[in-house]
């Protein structure tokens, strides 16, 4: 009898705590699978948690690209036109509670396959037709997934796997490629960061297993291969060809010639265009690269030979380049510059995806370095400098590896402006806020090569019922770096998209945040206002 | 040079001669050979002694105390009877030595007679205290001293020495008011109590020595004190009969031009003392079985050193050796070895047994039934070296031969984190996949750069973190030259000294680093390796800053190369894989000839030095040279050992090589490699292997980091996990691993599998017994059973009638428990 009673006050806690944890926001730890072929339809399961569903959704999806919820908590069906371009496409899910974070979708142009167990020992892994998209997930402990693929001698494949980027998952994963014997033939664990990525030629006709498996991204005190619910990857493998990258690796308009770069392109050019998200794709080729815009020429450094002048830019200009071989610089003439001009330099390829370590020199037009930088900071390896210039006149800018290695991956990018004074603002607690806490939103506020005038920092898209009053961030002072914004009000129930807008002189400037797992931008914050007795 | 000498004597053992055959190929009459033969003696202190050689028709010998000295003017020299002259006057001389009609003639010339020679610290008084033993590791040389007093390990720091006999100790070691009260006096001759005994009698040369240096006040240096720059020694090289002796010589040259008999003041040191032993005195005795063996004498840094050898008593046919094939250069070195030592090849081995082999040392497992029976019964006579083409193709090759190498390099991924250790792994597999040429491969590691997360390589400097670490590994894995001595004090064996030592080890200053380092036991985050502007290293005593310096030869610097970040190691690997560098092939050419032999030309295989001289030095650079001419190429190093007719020979001794190590005149069993024993065993039941952190099914040379469990691996001799870098493995046999086969779990579950590769024969094929009996033999022997065997064996299956798996069970138990399984023959 004692024992009943003691089980049901057990029930009454847990029940309670139950309760408790239905007033938390949604989140999302993970999908699976974790992409769409376009012109096809995907359910998708999500790992995380909601207090009800159906549950609404917030994306940033193009026309034709359509998400429901089903019946089955936690699953979204995916519909996908065939004109969508490849790449990833954010969502989040939301409700009156709050909402996750941005998510991503990949949209592929070729087909997908979701990864089956078991498949780790032979006669268990089943032979795939390429090109393909593996949506895959390292579930227990020790697990290693393996697909086959048939190669005739000669052939060369491609397996790009992205896991801990874009996705977020939390593996390190390693890819090899062996025969069908299982001796290994090729292995990778980090080319994207710390996303694998291999390409192997056969010598020998045969079946060639395609293995992926993985440590934790954080490291622990065992060796063994790790595993999650959230070991999410996607393994793109094509034989024929495969968009890797395209130089240069920025464009100045939406739509420009590009040089493919990957499996099969031998330095063909193309018109291409980069579609809503960001993303650079090309039609039936597996692959999508993520382009910036800059406003500014955009140039790609050729590799230099002795017969090839150097090339020459004005400031602004974004320099991509490839160092395809071991102790190759590039060099570029900036015309022009004048005394006291303050050059903003910044080199982009570890945070990009590239194993390029750069190491960014100023020379003056006889060679002699006047500033060298090999990393931003201990963690960040990609330099970033302001330089004076010190006289009238044309300066060199090289562009070598740190290690002097090259390759057919080793790219980079550079971005040189004229470091005019700039702002930008952003918030410590990210994308998500929510007035729970006391409808306080500090905001930093980060003024740039002497940016020195008076910001009117407002909120657009408020619901009703609440207000937030303008506040100036003045040129020196506390309000220099931090202001504060409150709302105030009646509080109704709202979950939405909010933007921060700071306006000064001669210009405006929204607050941004950077998308998890992702170098992209958003400006759209997400702000859930609890109903007055909730809080 | 010196096998042809041997050649010529052995070759009179042989055919009974009563000429001599000289150098060039003449013939000459029984001959005195004097060492030396022209002497300057400076001062009347100074001595010199004597050797006298007597060769004859079939044999030389030492004759030092059977000869007469006659001196032309007996008022310049006195000749003691064991052979030591002393200065009596100035002017000139000459020595007649004779033996009965032989004589040979000795010049003397005798200056300064009426000085005594002045006493210098660093050329007299340190060489005594080192020959006496004084400043060795057991007495006032190990790292505290004994009772108080410490000397630099045998005299290496004169300054250390000199300020310890002279100012230490109130003084008391060194009384120049009255110098036979100096402790150092008192002690040595046993005056009073020392733990070390009588080092220095009364009447000894040493002791006067250090007497008259104590009386001229114990001066630190002497006016123009020369340099020492060399020892020779005398004989260099005997072929000696059992129990045999010979005295030995060592003269010491200095910068001056003067020449310095230290033969009482030098070390000796048999590397076979059971051969041929030698006394603190220089006098060499041969043991009573025959072999070989290298006497070294060191006086100070220098060293010198004579090659002794006995041959095996009776004679052998010349003839016999002029037919032995010769299928490569390799051969050719090995019978002309047997050739000197007298000893006989064995007999090629069986087809079953020579493709065993050749699928071990090659691609590390067994061959298959079918493979075996491919090579057996192919009639061609070149099918050996198709089969060596063929298996260098194999991809067991790359796992096999890169699972040695990461003994070698492969650090424990609990100090340096799991992901450096797994690319570096991957690395080393890589350069086999692609068979990367092995001074490239030397060069990457060398050199390597990046992240330790990318360019598994750098994990090496990841590991060995400052410019010593680094210095001991490279020399002793890349050049077989061990300098971890040379790290504290002057190589006791080897000319290498600190200054060598650090100046070698400036070639890594400039290793910089960024990212986060060493967290053990996880270490799990990426460092960065690379080259950094700056960075020295000093000499640990001196202070002084180093230039990067090579141990031998040079390597040149321009002023922008010193003062920038060009990498100096780049350098080093120009320098370490050049062609004229031999130790770089050699090392590695007796590595691998090692791996397939089962016994290294020099042993260990990494430690190349005068005082461990190769059994037959000319084969070994051969094959260096072979190995460079071939670009370094690792398969073709393999294959042409693999090639050759003296890797085909038998393990069954005959009456003239039965006691034979060394010299390949058979070959020499050796227990299988962990690794290959495992997969073997894996192969033959056909049931896989799942380990650890390892794809299902993997092999187990195919393993990342001796981290993964396995306690087959470990009972048969993988290394420790904990252990650094390199990590050499014992072939030795042991108790634990017979009872491991025993009764291994592991071993048994699969044997007795009833789904194994023998139960399907059974189950499938409804194989006879006599058929399981022939397959069961194939894979483990790779041969058919014999009359005997398929007895026994049907009598198993006979009592078990209704059981045949369980009879091909306890066969296949029995044989992967004997001998023929476990060795490589």
């Amino acid at each position: 009898m004692c024992k009943q009673i003691t089980y049901v006050f057990i029930l009454v806690i847990m029940l309670s705590v139950a309760q408790q944890a239905y007033a938390a926001p949604p989140t999302i730890t993970s999908c699976f699978p974790t992409g769409v072929k376009s012109g096809t339809s995907q359910l998708i399961t999500l790992t995380g948690s909601w207090t009800s569903w159906p549950i609404q959704i917030d994306s940033e999806f193009p026309e034709g690209m359509i998400v429901k919820p089903q019946d089955k908590a936690g699953v979204l069906e995916f519909t996908v036109a065939d004109d969508v371009a490849a790449g990833p496409y954010y969502f989040r899910i939301f409700d009156g509670e709050g909402a996750s974070n941005l998510v991503p979708v990949v949209v592929s142009n070729v087909p997908e396959i979701n990864e089956e167990e078991p498949n780790a020992k032979s006669g268990e892994w089943k032979v795939v037709e390429l090109p393909t998209v593996i949506n895959g997930q390292l579930k227990e402990s020790g697990d290693v997934d393996i697909v086959g693929v048939k190669l005739a001698a000669g052939e060369t494949i491609s397996a790009m796997v992205i896991a801990n980027t874009l996705l977020g998952s939390p593996m390190d994963g390693i890819v090899q490629i062996a025969d069908e014997r299982g001796f290994v033939v090729a292995q990778n664990d980090d080319e994207r960061n710390i996303d694998p990525q291999v390409t192997f030629t056969a010598s020998k006709e045969g079946t060639y297993q395609i293995r992926l498996f993985a440590f934790p991204t954080q490291p622990n005190s065992t060796i063994g291969f790790s595993a999650a619910a959230t070991y999410v990857y996607r393994m793109t493998l094509s034989k024929q060809k495969f968009l890797d990258y395209c130089l240069p690796l920025s464009l100045n308009s939406n739509s420009a010639s590009i040089q493919p770069m990957g499996l099969g392109f031998q330095g063909e050019s193309f018109e291409a265009g980069i579609g809503v998200n960001g993303y650079l794709s090309l039609a039936g080729i597996p692959g999508s690269v993520p382009v910036s815009v800059f406003e500014g020429a955009v140039l790609t450094v050729p590799t230099p030979s002795k017969d090839s002048p150097i090339m020459e830019s004005t400031v602004p200009v974004s320099l991509s380049g490839l160092l395809s071989q071991r102790e190759e610089r590039h060099l570029v003439l900036l015309k022009d510059l004048k005394k006291d001009t303050s050059l903003s330099v910044k080199a982009f390829a570890r945070r990009i995806g590239f194993p390029t370590d750069p190491y960014v020199q100023i020379h003056d037009v006889e060679g002699v370095v006047l500033h060298t930088l090999d990393d931003k900071s201990r963690t960040e390896r990609d330099p970033e400098f302001s330089y004076k210039i010190p006289a009238d006149g044309d300066y060199q800018l090289s562009v070598r590896d740190l290690h002097r290695q090259g390759g057919e991956r080793f790219a980079y990018r550079v971005d040189v402006e004229v470091d005019s004074p700039r702002i930008e603002m952003n918030l410590d607690r990210g994308e998500l806020l929510k007035t729970k806490e006391n409808l306080l939103i500090p905001l930093n506020v980060v003024r740039l090569a002497g940016f020195d005038k008076e910001v009117e920092v407002s909120l657009q898209g408020i619901p009703e019922g609440l207000s937030a009053a303008v506040v100036k961030s003045e040129p020196t002072g506390d309000s220099s770096k931090k202001v504060q914004l409150v709302l105030q009000g009646t509080p109704q129930a709202f979950s939405g998209p909010i933007t921060i807008t700071g306006t000064y002189e001669g210009g405006s400037v929204e607050a941004h945040y950077q998308v998890k797992n992702s170098n992209l931008q958003r400006s759209r914050f997400w702000l859930t206002v609890l109903p007055a007795e909730e809080q | 040079m010196f096998f042809r000498r041997f050649l010529i004597l052995i070759l009179l053992f042989v055919g009974g001669t009563d000429l001599i055959v000289d150098g060039t190929g003449g013939v000459e009459a029984a001959e005195l050979e004097v060492f030396p033969t022209d002497l300057k003696l400076r001062y009347r202190t100074d001595l010199q002694r004597i050797v006298v050689v007597l060769h004859e028709q079939d044999h030389s010998r030492e004759v030092t105390n059977d000869v007469t000295f006659e001196l032309s003017d007996a008022s310049i020299a006195k000749v003691s009877e064991n052979g030591i002259i002393r200065p009596s006057s100035n002017g000139n001389t000459t020595i007649q030595v004779k033996l009965g009609d032989l004589q040979n003639e000795i010049r003397v010339g005798v200056t300064d007679y009426e000085l005594e020679g002045p006493v210098s610290f660093e050329l007299h008084i340190q060489p005594i205290l080192a020959a006496r033993g004084c400043s060795t590791g057991p007495c006032h040389g190990k790292a505290r001293g004994q009772n108080g007093f410490q000397l630099s390990l045998l005299g290496f720091d004169s300054e250390f020495d000199f300020n310890a006999l002279t100012r230490e100790a109130r003084g008391r070691r060194i009384f120049p008011a009255s110098p036979k009260e100096s402790l150092l006096l008192k002690k040595g001759a046993g005056h009073v109590p020392h733990g070390g005994g009588i080092r220095l009698p009364d009447d000894s040369d040493d002791y006067q020595t250090i007497l008259r240096w104590i009386q001229s006040g114990a001066p630190r240096e002497i006016e123009e004190e020369p340099v020492l720059e060399s020892v020779e020694i005398f004989p260099t090289d005997r072929v000696m009969i059992p129990m045999e002796t010979q005295q030995l010589v060592v003269v010491a040259s200095y910068s001056d031009g003067s020449k310095r008999d230290v033969t009482g003041q030098s070390a000796f040191q048999s590397n076979e003392s059971v051969v041929v032993g030698v006394s603190d005195q220089g006098v060499i005795k041969s043991g009573p079985i025959p072999g070989e063996a290298t006497i070294m004498a060191r006086f100070m840094g220098a060293i010198a050193t004579c090659r002794v050898l006995i041959p095996l008593a009776g004679s052998v046919p010349e003839q016999y050796y002029a037919d032995l094939p010769r299928n490569n250069f390799i051969d050719d070195n090995v019978w002309n070895k047997l050739q000197l030592l007298g000893i006989t090849a064995s007999d090629p081995a069986e087809d079953s047994k020579i493709v065993r082999r050749l699928f071990i040392d090659i691609i590390g497992r067994l061959p298959t039934p079918e493979e075996t029976q491919q090579y057996v019964n192919d009639t061609a006579a070149d099918k050996r070296d198709k089969l060596v083409d063929w298996l260098l193709e194999q991809p067991e090759y790359v796992d096999h031969w890169a699972n040695k190498w990461t003994d070698l390099l492969r650090p424990n991924p609990y100090r340096v984190g799991i992901k450096a250790v797994l690319n570096y792994d991957n690395w080393i597999r890589q350069a086999f996949r692609e068979n990367r040429p092995y001074d490239e491969f030397v060069r990457g590691l060398v050199t390597a750069e990046g992240s330790t997360f990318r360019n598994g390589a750098s994990t090496l400097f990841r590991d060995r973190r400052s410019p010593d670490e680094v210095t001991t590994l490279v020399s002793q894995l890349f050049l077989g030259i061990r300098l971890d001595c040379a790290k504290c004090h002057h190589h006791p064996f080897e000319r290498w000294s600190q200054e060598d030592f650090y100046s070698f080890a400036a070639f890594f200053a400039r290793v910089g680093r960024k990212g986060t380092g060493l967290s053990p036991p996880i270490s799990g985050s990426e460092e960065v390796i690379m080259e950094a502007s700056s960075g020295s290293v000093s000499h640990p005593l001196t202070g002084a800053v180093l230039s990067p310096r090579p141990l031998y030869g040079t390597v040149e610097f321009s002023e922008t190369e010193l003062q920038s970040d060009y990498s100096m190691r780049g350098k080093l690997a120009d320098w370490m894989v050049s062609k004229e560098n031999s130790y770089f092939g050699k090392v590695m050419a007796n590595r691998v000839w090692a791996d397939m032999m089962g016994r290294g030309l020099v042993e260990p295989v990494d430690d190349l030095r005068a005082t461990n001289p190769a059994t037959n030095e000319p084969l070994l650079s051969a094959l260096g040279e072979y190995f460079a001419e071939q670009q370094y190429d690792i398969k073709e190093l393999i294959g042409v050992i693999a090639k050759s007719y003296v890797y085909g020979l038998s393990s069954e001794p005959t009456d003239r090589n039965i006691a034979d190590t060394r010299n390949y005149s058979r070959h020499y069993r050796v227990r299988l490699r962990a690794e290959v024993l495992l997969d073997a065993i894996t192969d033959i039941t056909g049931m896989p292997n799942s380990f650890s952190a390892m794809p299902y099914g993997s092999r187990s040379n195919q393993i990342w980091t001796h981290r993964v469990t396995s306690l087959f691996l470990d009972t048969f001799g993988r290394p420790d996990p904990n252990q650094d870098p390199p990590c050499e493995r014992t072939p030795d046999s042991t108790v634990t691993q017979i009872l491991h086969l025993m009764n291994s779990p592991e071993l048994h579950a699969k044997v007795t599998d009833s789904s194994n590769a023998i139960a399907k024969l059974i189950d499938n094929q409804k194989a006879e017994p006599a058929e399981i009996i022939e397959r069961i033999y194939l894979l483990c022997y790779s041969r058919q059973p014999d009359s005997e065997e398929l007895e026994i064996c049907r009598k198993i299956f006979e009592e078990n009638p209704a059981k045949p798996k369980d009879a091909a069970s306890y066969i296949l138990w029995a044989l992967m428990n004997t001998p023929e399984f476990t060795l490589k023959d």
